[in-house]
């Protein structure tokens, strides 16, 4: 077996056992995120607070605390 | 640019350039032999694959250097200063550990008269008391602190954009850091009446392992490199959430953020692009935020954004479908759907197939010449992107790991996400966990 085989082979090799490694993690995340507590916040049902807001003007300045 | 960095530029482009070149005469060489009807399929998308690194490096690289070249002859004038108060809206949820320093740091930028509001979203620590003990004007800059009940970051977004007193607003996240001049340099595309928003330019901070370099690298080579590209021709699609600065009116006549997709961010740029306003990217608006240290937090993040950016093209169907106010806009979005889907599918799916489809006609060394192409590219595109941004040589050499694993692991992922969502799997919400680094 010459060179370029060999490193042709590791090259599939770590390919091939990438993609396998990478199905088996994404795996261990979804296990992972089942396990985990529900948040019962769901900000889908959530009214958003937004409303015009029109700014006073900004006093002169100074250091003291607003 | 420093010389040493644009020799660099330009050693990458032909390196890019030759890689390429050798692709072609590689796959023209290749002992075809149709005897098989999987044989001609696995061929064909072979060079489909080819076509489509080929007219993605290309076009990426190219209008990268355009905009590069924009950014810096726009930089040069000095007569054009447009420096208008901005706020600064920091949303906070249990950074009581860090809110005082991030509020410290905002309070140093180098700009004449911007407000810095602190939304704080319901902590349950001390957050709104640390921040709160330091509100008051420093000099030109005012710092404000508002509380509300929990409701996520859009909401917290939302709200510090309706109490903004300033017609332009950064948003950002609250465990992010932003550059000294990020306001000086973006806030000078707004000159443009037609500029809705400016996408900043989000690095790494936290390079510390493996997995959090090779990310320092993709935000770099992967993310930056597409999004000067997008720059050029004003269609940004994704303001990434660490750094967006936007015109306050515009944000209010859509409607601020929308909390039913997983990737909000995505969602307001696509509002503000279907509604017909342009988007820049200043990359030198640069916020530090901290990546995944762990590959399943990596995943759980990759799982959200490629699901979060489907769910906001969803809502988009007919601009994928016909070009609505000019073509930039839907090449804009179909890029997107390209990105998140197609390109790891087309990834993943065809280097399989070029592996199992060598391996059975008996010539595994052109999986080699392949692969080692294919990673030339990567590190020449690596030392382009690194060059244009000045950043870190010492990350061009995780190219290598970048294209034998770790885009295989992400592009994966985004496979799954995507599957997923085209037959709407439930999803969870939950905070992504940070270290603490910043």
């Amino acid at each position: 077996m010459d060179l370029n085989n060999v490193l042709s082979t590791i090259i599939i090799v770590a390919f091939v056992v990438t993609v396998v490694l990478a199905v088996g993690s994404y795996m261990l995340y979804k296990l992972r995120e089942r396990r985990r507590p529900r948040s019962n916040f769901d900000p889908a049902k959530e009214n958003i607070f937004f409303e015009r807001f029109f700014p006073k003007p900004i006093e002169g300045q100074s250091r003291q605390p607003l | 640019m420093r010389p040493g960095y644009f020799a660099i530029l330009l050693l990458g482009l032909g390196v890019v350039l030759a890689a390429l070149g050798s692709m072609v005469v590689l796959l023209l060489n290749i002992p075809y032999e149709f005897s098989n009807a999987w044989l001609t399929v696995g061929v064909t998308m072979l060079l489909f694959f080819l076509i489509v690194v080929i007219a993605r490096y290309i076009i990426l690289l190219w209008l990268g250097y355009l905009h590069h070249l924009e950014s810096r002859i726009e930089e040069d004038d000095p007569l054009d200063l447009f420096e208008p108060p901005v706020t600064i809206i920091v949303p906070a949820y249990n950074e009581g550990a860090v809110i005082e320093s991030a509020i410290r740091s905002l309070l140093a930028l180098e700009y004449p008269a911007y407000e810095v509001l602190v939304v704080d979203d319901g902590s349950t620590d001390d957050t709104y008391a640390r921040a709160a003990a330091l509100e008051g004007r420093y000099g030109d800059v005012v710092l404000r602190v508002v509380s509300k009940s929990n409701n996520g970051k859009a909401s917290a977004l939302n709200t510090g954009i309706s109490l903004a007193r300033h017609p332009f607003v950064l948003c950002m996240d609250g465990d992010s850091r932003l550059s000294r001049d990020t306001l000086k340099a973006s806030l000078r595309h707004f000159r443009d009446p037609n500029v809705g928003a400016v996408a900043g330019n989000v690095k790494v901070v936290n390079r510390r392992n493996l997995w959090t370099r090779l990310q320092a690298l993709e935000y770099i080579e992967g993310l930056n490199m597409a999004r000067r590209a997008q720059a050029f021709a004003r269609t940004v699609n994704i303001i990434p959430g660490p750094i967006g600065i936007f015109r306050r009116d515009v944000l209010q006549q859509l409607g601020g953020y929308e909390t039913d997709t997983f990737a909000e961010d995505a969602d307001l740029t696509l509002k503000l692009l279907t509604a017909g306003w342009q988007i820049k990217y200043e990359e030198r608006a640069v916020a530090y935020t901290e990546a995944p240290e762990g590959l399943l937090d990596l995943l759980k993040q990759r799982y959200r954004w490629t699901r979060g950016i489907l769910q906001a093209l969803g809502k988009r169907k007919a601009w994928l479908i016909a070009p609505k106010i000019g073509a930039g806009v839907w090449l804009s979005l179909n890029t997107m759907l390209f990105e998140a889907v197609i390109w790891p599918t087309v990834n993943v799916i065809g280097n399989l197939v070029f592996a199992i489809g060598a391996l059975t006609m008996g010539i595994p060394e052109y999986v080699l010449y392949w692969w080692m192409m294919l990673t030339i590219l990567d590190v020449a595109a690596a030392l382009y992107a690194v060059a244009m941004e000045e950043e870190e040589l010492m990350l061009v050499p995780y190219a290598v790991l970048y294209r034998l694993f770790f885009i295989v692991v992400v592009d994966v992922a985004k496979m799954f996400a995507s599957l997923e969502e085209l037959f709407k799997v439930r999803m969870t919400w939950g905070k992504l966990e940070r270290a603490g680094r910043l």
